[in-house]
């Protein structure tokens, strides 16, 4: 009879992203029920070997999930050719700067090979936050978390950098 | 620049082809609008892991459901009006001829008034009024058409829910998807907040209508309440139809000028409180746009699309203003004006 219902009723994609989404470090403090809202929030876009995923200067709005293929991260900071900064695969994430004050990507993100990507727009985290804090506040816990240890990695190879007049400047990942 | 040029070109061809057919498109917008609403009782059940399409025909079902079981409740109960009023008769038509009594005494008081009430009751314009029947009979015909037109189109829209907007998406060249993400999303909370503020705004004068009405004795003021409610979803209407059918009622139920000067009464403290108090407390806080804005965008729609303009007015005014405030985002940061939102001071405590 259970299986009767599931099968017509549930949706298989439900528990497939489920699956991924629980393996994706951002979402280790979400509960397993509350992945349902959190879909409603994501939007999947497949991208082919070469498209432009974001690009360095350009308004950062979004979040990139990637839940297959790889893309390149690559930044040109002044000089002319591109430097790669890394290579990112299935379950990593980028552009979470993005959640949090919408300025000038850092880095140019290219899809090396097919790509599908689940993208969560800031104005949806905001949402999450007023509407099911936990969830909202889960996310933000482990941005915040994530932005301490850059910090720290960058203090301890800079210390003197930050003056207490200076404005944060954007050089963190895209 | 030229880069721009063929994709202006484009919108601009898209938007006059859709001027051109505007009186067409009325069921597709009818039931994008009535799939939008419908569409987070959708998610609800999506969210517990439901199929799209199950959830979707379900949700379709309970809808139509609940409009059958209006629709019969209103035809039972229109029924059984008519049968009172049969039996009524006599006394409304009495209340009729007072009236005209009324009307008499008023046009030899008022002589001036003469002309005026000749001309509405002339033959002429009782022909006017049976030449035109027929017209307005074919433009009843659309109605028929809509009514069986809009549900089948809101099911597909409610089937297709997220794919069209995925679809959209997939053809958005990859670099501007962001770009595109935030006018959708941003457009989808400026209607969503919209409906629930023009939601709230129609109980109100529901309430107020229900109120006002049943405190001088009206009948049917719960009735007449309901209706109100239901034409407050279209802007600067609600009063109006509580003018109209509450004075209609009024004259049947007392026959004196009193009642209806009461009615009257109430349907413009209803007007007074919406415009002052309602609409800049709830409609402003939703959409952000100043209340000036939103009654010359209603005025301009009203004048060039009628009642559908009305409707639709402030909706389409919503999506202009995310899409420009996008676009102007996206022209500074891409000509490398200063960044959309400004870069906090760094606390003079230093990092421990």
């Amino acid at each position: 009879m259970a299986s009767w219902f599931s099968t017509i009723f549930l949706d298989p994609e439900f528990n497939r992203k489920r699956e991924f989404l629980q393996r994706v470090s951002l979402f280790q403090g979400i509960s397993r029920r509350e992945f349902g809202t959190l879909f409603q929030a994501l939007v999947s876009r497949d991208y082919q070997p070469g498209e432009m995923l974001c690009k360095e200067g350009d308004i950062g709005r979004a979040l990139f999930i990637l839940e297959s293929g790889t893309v390149e991260v690559t930044r040109k900071a002044g000089t002319s050719e591109p430097r790669r900064l890394a290579l990112l695969k299935s379950g990593d994430y980028f552009g979470e700067m993005s959640l949090i004050d919408e300025q000038p990507r850092t880095a140019t993100v290219i899809a090396t090979e097919p790509v599908r990507a689940y993208l969560l727009y800031k104005t949806e985290i905001d949402k999450l936050l007023r509407q099911a804090p936990h969830m909202g506040a889960a996310i933000m816990a482990h941005l915040a978390a994530l932005l301490a240890v850059r910090l720290r990695s960058h203090m301890s190879r800079m210390p003197f950098s930050l003056d207490s007049t200076d404005t944060i400047e954007p050089k963190v990942a895209a | 620049m030229g880069r721009y040029l063929v994709p202006a070109v484009l919108l601009a061809l898209a938007i006059y082809f859709i001027f051109q057919v505007h009186h067409v498109l009325l069921p597709f917008v009818l039931a994008a609008t009535l799939a939008y609403l419908l569409n987070p009782l959708t998610r609800l059940l999506e969210v517990r892991g439901i199929r799209h399409r199950i959830a979707a025909l379900g949700v379709f079902m309970l809808f139509m459901s609940l409009v059958l079981a209006a629709g019969y409740g209103v035809i039972t109960a229109a029924g059984h009006e008519a049968s009172r009023l049969s039996t009524d008769w006599p006394r409304v038509t009495a209340r009729f001829q007072e009236l005209a009594i009324i009307g008499r005494a008023l046009l030899d008081r008022f002589p001036a008034l003469e002309p005026i009430a000749q001309k509405l009751l002339s033959r002429e314009s009782a022909y006017g009024v049976l030449e035109k029947t027929p017209s307005m009979a074919l433009h009843a015909l659309p109605i028929v058409e809509i009514t069986f037109l809009v549900p089948f189109l809101t099911l597909f829209f409610l089937l297709d829910g997220g794919t069209l907007r995925d679809k959209a998406l997939g053809l958005v060249p990859a670099r501007y998807v962001e770009m595109m993400l935030s006018i959708l999303v941003e457009i989808d909370n400026s209607l969503g907040n919209y409906v629930r503020g023009l939601c709230i705004q129609a109980l109100f004068l529901g309430l107020l209508a229900g109120i006002g009405f049943s405190v001088i004795g009206l009948h049917y003021s719960v009735q007449i309440a309901v209706w109100v409610a239901a034409t407050s979803m279209i802007p600067l209407v609600g009063a109006i139809s509580a003018a109209l059918a509450g004075g209609l009622v009024a004259l049947v139920q007392w026959g004196t000028v009193a009642g209806v000067v009461k009615v009257l009464a109430i349907s413009t403290g209803i007007r007074l409180l919406d415009d002052w108090l309602l609409h800049p407390l709830i409609l402003r806080r939703a959409i952000h746009i100043h209340p000036a804005v939103t009654v010359f965008s209603l005025m301009a729609g009203g004048s060039l699309f009628g009642i559908w303009g009305l409707l639709f007015a402030v909706p389409v005014f919503c999506m202009v203003k995310v899409l420009m405030e996008v676009v102007w985002q996206w022209y500074r940061s891409e000509y490398g004006f200063q960044p959309p939102h400004p870069l906090p001071e760094i606390s003079h405590i230093p990092l421990i």
